[in-house]
């Protein structure tokens, strides 16, 4: 959908601080509470914005992050992608183009942790040929405010 | 920095990633503690950048088609220079320094193909040492959560 200058500043005042009452940016932008109410509605109603959590990585204790990258059968691609998409630990999965046909992206405490999980749930799956994982080391920017909504 | 959230912060975290928006008083009831609690913990958790509730948007339909992974290998120049200027080139949405090489992971939309190209050329390839790139692209995303990040990062 087509947003306008009032639909924009709507989703930047939520992005900002997602905990804000529709009274609270209705009076920060200087309209009706009923604007930002129906606006918003219809913009998570047409999936084009969705709240989220998001914890700061360091603080959680996380320790590894890592990209993994995997070769798999096209016959045993679509169960592979749900084994990934079904571990909690597992925040990003998708079918992808180029010399891997999955990335996934993974969080743990640990790398041991990291690679145990590997090990137990998705290296035993039907139709790998390849696993590559790859450690992040640092973050230089991490926009989380992207995602895709999947349609229901 | 590392953090200790309590049994009640976890709680807290957990029941808003099932709802965001959640009244203050649901959430206490789900946690267990008293409405003021909740408001005062998700408020500390924000000070701290520790925890942030956010609007995000899906990049479909701001009219991106094409997420890209790109591969960077990076010679004659120092790794770390290299990812901070991708970093600031307003394109990209995520920038990483891998352990070994290829050292970095530039991750960016696309409108389509032109623009892709324009990317590659324009805003990746045109850093000084990154010396060369490798693609994947999404073809179909199963998950996307916002999970986490390091929040000092964000502006």
């Amino acid at each position: 959908m087509k947003l306008d200058s009032i639909d924009e500043a709507i989703v930047a005042a939520f992005q900002e601080d997602g905990r804000q009452s529709n009274s609270e940016i209705a009076r920060r932008l200087n309209v009706s509470e009923g604007t930002v109410r129906q606006r918003l509605k219809k913009l998570t109603d047409t999936g084009t914005v969705q709240f989220d959590v998001v914890v700061d990585i360091g603080q959680m204790g996380i320790g590894f992050v890592a990209f993994v990258r995997a070769a798999v059968a096209p016959r045993h691609l679509e169960s592979f992608l749900d084994a990934c998409a079904k571990l909690p630990d597992v925040f990003y999965v998708a079918a992808v183009a180029g010399r891997f046909n999955v990335l996934a992206l993974l969080c743990a405490p640990n790398a041991e942790d990291g690679l145990r999980l590997i090990n137990a749930h998705l290296e035993k799956q039907r139709g790998l040929s390849e696993i590559e994982i790859r450690q992040v080391v640092g973050f230089k920017k991490h926009d989380f405010r992207e995602t895709v909504i999947a349609k229901t | 920095m590392s953090r200790r959230f309590d049994a009640i912060d976890l709680a807290l975290i957990d029941a808003l990633r099932e709802d965001a928006r959640a009244t203050n008083k649901t959430l206490a009831r789900s946690v267990g503690v008293a409405e003021t609690t909740v408001a005062l913990r998700i408020q500390k958790l924000r000070d701290d950048n520790a925890m942030m509730v956010t609007l995000r948007r899906d990049l479909y339909s701001r009219g991106f088609d094409l997420q890209c992974f790109a591969d960077i290998t990076v010679r004659g120049r120092d790794v770390d220079a290299v990812a901070d200027e991708l970093a600031k080139r307003e394109t990209t949405t995520s920038v990483s320094v891998m352990l070994g090489t290829p050292q970095i992971v530039v991750v960016f939309n696309a409108a389509n193909r032109a623009d892709l190209l324009r990317v590659l050329e324009e805003e990746i390839a045109s850093v000084r040492g990154v010396e060369r790139i490798e693609l994947h692209t999404a073809v179909d995303i199963r998950k996307f959560q916002s999970g986490y990040t390091h929040l000092e990062l964000q502006e």
